[in-house]
């Protein structure tokens, strides 16, 4: 009871941190958010009229003193108060809501398929790490390692869609598409990023078994009989679980803002594009609200690798550190 | 325990790529000549091709390397350095200064790091200099883990308890003892984050938020997409680049996995003949 | 185990089995599968809209100003401002009378009235930032009778009728009761008296719909229905339309790049409108109040440096021409006659050494007169990835002349933050629209004048005398000779170098529609355009 609250303490404080921070950082960049309030042909001309701009600088409460300004954030943001959109003249909250979903309908499966897969196959070449289909497969996932995945989706775009005409050139489904039409936006983005994800948990799960295989126990289970690697899930499995666990909770943390580089070749209308999109416009409430999701997403996942890695062994309470 | 074939093969991608960047000095002339009209296809005079301003692909290709390596090595350079410094602080001290640490380091780690990169970028200006401060800021975490546990066990071996016992100063452990057995493991973390600080820099510029002064692969992987390479089907302008990230990545992973086995099995045998 | 593997194998079959359904689909002719009975005019941009509110979205008003609301004056082929819903007259250039001229009707049936004008102005110039400066020197609006209007000024401005341009008219009766209108997302918030009504917005897909409203005073549109899809990218948008997706392409105040042109042209469904551009594409415009950039022969010098060609080859890919001296397009009525941009290396170098800026240090690079290295600062938005490398292409040719050029690429709003407010550059390159040539005294003066916009920071006295002028006269004879004077100035002195005058390239499907007219303020999409085109099935 007593680690819990601490825990809980410590991710609030983190929350807190993030939520200054993401305060701060957008208001000290430089350039002027009115630029965008006034729009970019009639900034210029607005500047030399001197009450004029003064007037809309508090309208948008963009004089107040700083200290005011963070204390109206902080009380909005724990009451839900995420103010509108600078650029968009909608509630911030109305976008992350249309946007958001987008992003996970890409990652969340991926993710999830890419851990079946992943684990399966490094199970299966950590086991026997030195058959030859153990090292083609070893790789082939760190080939995948290097290449960046923007690039590849470059690459997939230019083949699938522009040479093969196979599938749209990016974008997102529209309301009233097919499901085939919807699948053929998808599916591009998608491999690309199940490819990225399945070779990073292979490789992962690899080093852990390889590891775990080494551990004298095992030596006694396969002098007494055992021979395939299927027989020894129970054995591999429950030990390296553990850190396992900590690492996926964190991966689906990162899959949020992992996908965002993919999301901008591909068009595709999620999170990461608008935080990118926010931050070229310095549309501080949309700024602000897309990193604490983001922020916010990470710190979950990763309390809840700590809480299951805490349930799963005795021995690791401490953030899934592998002390010996 | 002499090196494996993965680790020479790693070496042998490694040297290409650094004749990669010692060819791109070389003076102007032996480069093919600026074209006038755009997207030139591969040909004798220009064997990867222009871009979309006409110059050549193949130079800027060599030019590349230097930004990209440069920033690469530097920014893992700093990030490794950090890293290392709060591990062994935070392993040997222990304590309140190891609580303090680690809190540190899970804020970091929590930190979602591109978004955070992206907006460091955009604060700081796009410069050479702040892509380097930004990556090295924001990627030790995972070094200072490992660091950590390496500098837990060897604070805590027979060794160093005795040598405290007999009135050793802290600082003199620090430096005689622990830096010096960490080092492996800083060492192969160093290598193994290379890539991803080269990886790293190339998507931020990308996005447009590196260094157009300073190109480096992903400045041209940038230009290819926003400049309609794709439309027209000028491959040559972004595969070739993609390659070089991806053989330079390659390199330092293989490298890198080779230290670190090498690393754990000395590591290994050494307990075991404790 | 046997379950992990069966999962495999099952994921396996089903993206084999969905790959091969697509690719049925997509081989499939990609006629529509029901007849259509309405002619659609599908249209595809890479202005993209954010929210359906036209006082907050930029490019969503633009959509509006052209289908669904209308504006007080309109531009004919020449650019000049003609009379649409209102004619005018003045006789001291500050008290304006505006004539109702059109019956005009809103999209719920109530009339449009003098009323509306009066309220749209009042209303606009006190709740909306960009409003507020375009209305900013109207001190009143009076309704004199049913048909007609008085607007006072607070100073005599003779370029009044651009303000007519841009008001899209709103209905009293919806907005009376909306306090703040960029927010307002009730049902009646997109009603016009346009020819088209708005129908629907989908964010995400970046879809908009108009369907036609055949109680348009001045004509029934020629097309049932507009639909308008924001891509992200350029590249997007012309697959689509090489896929037939959209029937043409639209930017604002642009074309397309012409980097896309020779992939284009090898469509042989895919024709192109192309107009020579109202706006000047790019110019390197200085500092003048920044040493030494406020000597004349500095910039003179570095007028001969440059590789007018190269531009036009590279950035235009051959849509284009070399500019004259003259800065002013050969498109506007008042157009005068200057010698043409070249390069010329020796002359260049010859003035520079002369002036002092020589490399007194041995590195290769000139230095100002005093022995201190020089570096000249270029200023670049980043986010304009055609701007960037038209900078590097500058920087080339200085270097030529063995000027030293240090690229400065900002994001937009530090951009014009340092340009518009603060002052603090040497250089930089930027384009103008038609709108901002409109504007301020006209002729881009906007862009000079160092007490407006003023990128090239202009407070020279001459300069001013003329402006002052132009704004007091409303004389059209007069007008031309004083532009002439200016083209003048502007030659002697070389304020800014145009880079290249570019054309604004518009590629449609010709084998889908016919009957585009093109206005310069607009492009291809105005009314005229919604009256005449045809959409073949």
């Amino acid at each position: 009871m007593m680690r819990l609250l601490k825990s809980f303490l410590k991710y609030f404080s983190l929350i807190l941190i993030i939520v200054t921070l993401n305060f701060m950082l957008p208001r000290v960049m430089p350039g002027d958010p009115m630029v965008f309030i006034f729009g970019e042909e009639i900034y210029g001309i607005a500047v030399n009229n001197p009450e004029l701009f003064a007037q809309f600088v508090e309208k948008y409460g963009l004089n107040l003193p700083l200290i005011e300004q963070y204390r109206i954030h902080i009380i909005n943001f724990f009451t839900g108060d995420w103010g509108y959109s600078f650029s968009f003249g909608r509630p911030v909250f109305e976008i992350i809501a249309e946007r958001l979903p987008f992003t996970l309908l890409l990652t969340f499966p991926a993710t999830l398929m890419s851990l079946a897969i992943g684990i399966a196959i490094g199970l299966r070449i950590g086991w026997r790490p030195n058959r030859i289909s153990s090292r083609i497969t070893t790789s082939i996932c760190l080939l995948i390692h290097s290449v960046p995945s923007y690039w590849l989706s470059m690459v997939f775009l230019l083949v699938f869609s522009l040479w093969l005409r196979f599938v749209p050139v990016g974008g997102a489904p529209r309301p009233d598409s097919t499901l085939i039409e919807a699948i053929s936006h998808l599916i591009l983005p998608f491999s690309v990023l199940l490819l990225f994800n399945t070779a990073y948990i292979a490789m992962i799960v690899r080093g852990l078994t390889v590891e775990v295989s080494e551990e004298e126990f095992i030596a006694t289970a396969i002098s007494k009989g055992l021979k395939h690697w299927k027989f020894s899930i129970r054995h591999l499995l429950r030990p390296s679980l553990p850190p396992l666990i900590f690492l996926t909770a964190i991966e689906l943390g990162f899959t949020l803002s992992g996908a965002l580089l993919v999301e901008i070749v591909f068009n595709w209308p999620g999170i990461g594009y608008t935080m990118l999109q926010a931050v070229v416009e310095r549309d501080y409430p949309l700024i602000h609200a897309t990193f604490t999701i983001v922020a916010v997403a990470v710190i979950t996942a990763n309390a809840i690798g700590d809480l299951l890695t805490g349930f799963l062994d005795p021995r690791v309470r401490n953030n899934g550190d592998i002390e010996n | 325990m002499g090196t494996s074939r993965t680790e020479i093969l790693g070496f042998l991608l490694l040297s290409s790529v650094f004749l990669m960047l010692i060819f791109s000095f070389l003076p102007e002339e032996y480069f093919g000549k600026k074209s006038q009209s755009p997207y030139l296809p591969p040909s004798p005079s220009n064997p990867l091709g222009t871009n979309d301003i006409g110059e050549d692909v193949l130079k800027n290709l060599l030019i590349g390397s230097r930004a990209s390596l440069t920033i690469g090595i530097l920014s893992a350079l700093v990030a490794t350095g950090i890293g290392t410094l709060i591990g062994v602080i935070s392993g040997f001290f222990g304590g309140r200064i190891d609580e303090f640490c680690r809190s540190l380091t899970d804020l970091f780690l929590v930190i979602p790091g591109l978004p955070m990169m992206i907006v460091l970028a955009a604060y700081l200006g796009p410069s050479y200099f702040n892509v380097i401060l930004v990556i090295g800021l924001l990627w030790w975490p995972a070094t200072a883990r490992i660091v950590r546990a390496r500098a837990v066990q060897i604070a805590n071996s027979a060794f160093v308890e005795g040598l405290i016992a007999i009135g050793a100063g802290r600082g003199y452990i620090v430096i005689k003892h622990i830096l010096p057995n960490v080092y492996g493991v800083a060492l192969s973390r160093f290598v193994l984050t290379v890539p991803s600080a080269i990886i790293l820099e190339a998507g931020l510029s990308f996005i447009g938020l590196g260094d157009p002064r300073n190109p480096s692969w992903g400045t041209a992987l940038h230009f290819a997409l926003t400049r309609g390479a794709l439309l027209h089907g000028a491959w040559w302008t972004f595969i070739p680049p993609g390659l070089c990230i991806a053989i330079t990545s390659l390199a330092f992973l293989l490298i890198g996995f080779g230290i670190e086995k090498r690393y754990r099995e000395s590591v290994k045998s050494m307990e075991r003949s404790l | 185990m046997r379950a992990k593997k069966l999962i495999l194998f099952v994921t396996i079959f089903a993206i084999a089995g969905v790959s091969l359904a697509i690719f049925q689909e997509q081989q499939k002719p990609r006629e529509a599968i029901e007849i259509k009975q309405k002619t659609v005019l599908k249209i595809g941009t890479t202005n993209f809209v954010k929210v359906d509110n036209i006082i907050k979205d930029y490019y969503f008003s633009i959509f509006a100003a052209v289908l669904t609301h209308e504006s007080l004056a309109t531009i004919d082929e020449r650019g000049n401002i003609v009379p649409h819903l209102v004619s005018w007259y003045t006789n001291d250039s500050r008290n304006w009378t505006l004539k109702l001229i059109a019956n005009s009707t809103w999209h719920d049936g109530k009339p449009l009235t003098v009323e509306d004008i009066e309220f749209t102005i009042e209303y606009l110039k006190e709740k909306d930032p960009s409003y507020a400066v375009h209305f900013g020197f109207i001190e009143s609006v009076d309704v004199i009778d049913s048909s007609t209007l008085l607007v006072r000024l607070n100073r005599e401005w003779s370029m009044f009728p651009t303000v007519l341009l841009v008001p899209r008219l709103i209905p009293k009766h919806v907005w009376s009761k909306v306090d703040d209108p960029s927010t307002y997302s009730g049902p009646d918030r997109n009603i016009g008296s346009g020819p088209f009504i708005f129908e629907s917005f989908d964010p995400a897909s970046g879809k908009i719909r108009y369907i036609a409203n055949k109680n348009y005073w001045k004509g029934s549109p020629s097309v049932d229905e507009v639909e308008i899809t924001c891509f992200k990218t350029t590249d997007a948008m012309l697959m689509a339309l090489k896929r037939g997706d959209i029937d043409i392409t639209y930017a604002y105040a642009a074309g397309i790049d012409p980097m896309y042109v020779p992939a284009l042209l090898k469509e042989k469904n895919i024709s192109f409108i192309i107009m020579p551009n109202f706006g000047v594409d790019n110019s390197l415009w200085f500092n003048f109040q920044r040493y030494p950039y406020n000597i004349t022969e500095f910039r003179i010098a570095i007028s001969y440096a440059l590789d007018y060609e190269s531009y036009v080859n590279l950035i235009t890919a051959g849509y284009g021409r070399v500019p004259t001296r003259g800065w002013i397009p050969d498109t506007w009525w008042y157009y005068s006659e200057k010698p043409k941009l070249a390069r010329n290396i020796s002359l260049a170098t010859s003035i520079l050494e002369s002036m002092g800026f020589s490399d007194k240090d041995g590195d290769g690079w000139r230095d100002y007169p005093d022995g201190k290295p020089f570096k000249m600062g270029l200023l670049v938005r980043s986010d304009i990835p055609v701007n960037l490398r038209l900078a590097e292409l500058v920087k080339r040719d200085l270097e030529d002349v063995k000027i030293r050029v240090e690229i400065l690429p900002v994001d937009l709003s530090t951009f014009k933050t340092l340009v518009e407010r603060t002052k603090d550059y040497d250089t930089l390159i930027s384009r103008t629209t038609f709108w901002g040539m409109l504007t301020h005294a006209g002729a881009g003066t906007l862009y000079f004048d160092s007490r407006n916009m003023g990128w090239a920071n202009v407070n020279d006295a001459d300069y001013h005398k003329i402006v002052d002028e132009i704004l007091r006269t409303h004389d059209q004879s007069q007008l031309k000779e004083l532009y002439g004077k200016l083209q003048d100035l502007y030659a002697e002195k070389m304020y800014a170098i145009p880079l290249y005058w570019g054309e604004i390239i518009q590629p449609y499907r010709s084998d889908m529609i016919e009957g585009l007219i093109y206005d310069p303020m607009h492009g291809i999409l105005n009314k005229k355009t919604l009256l005449s085109v045809k959409v073949k099935q």
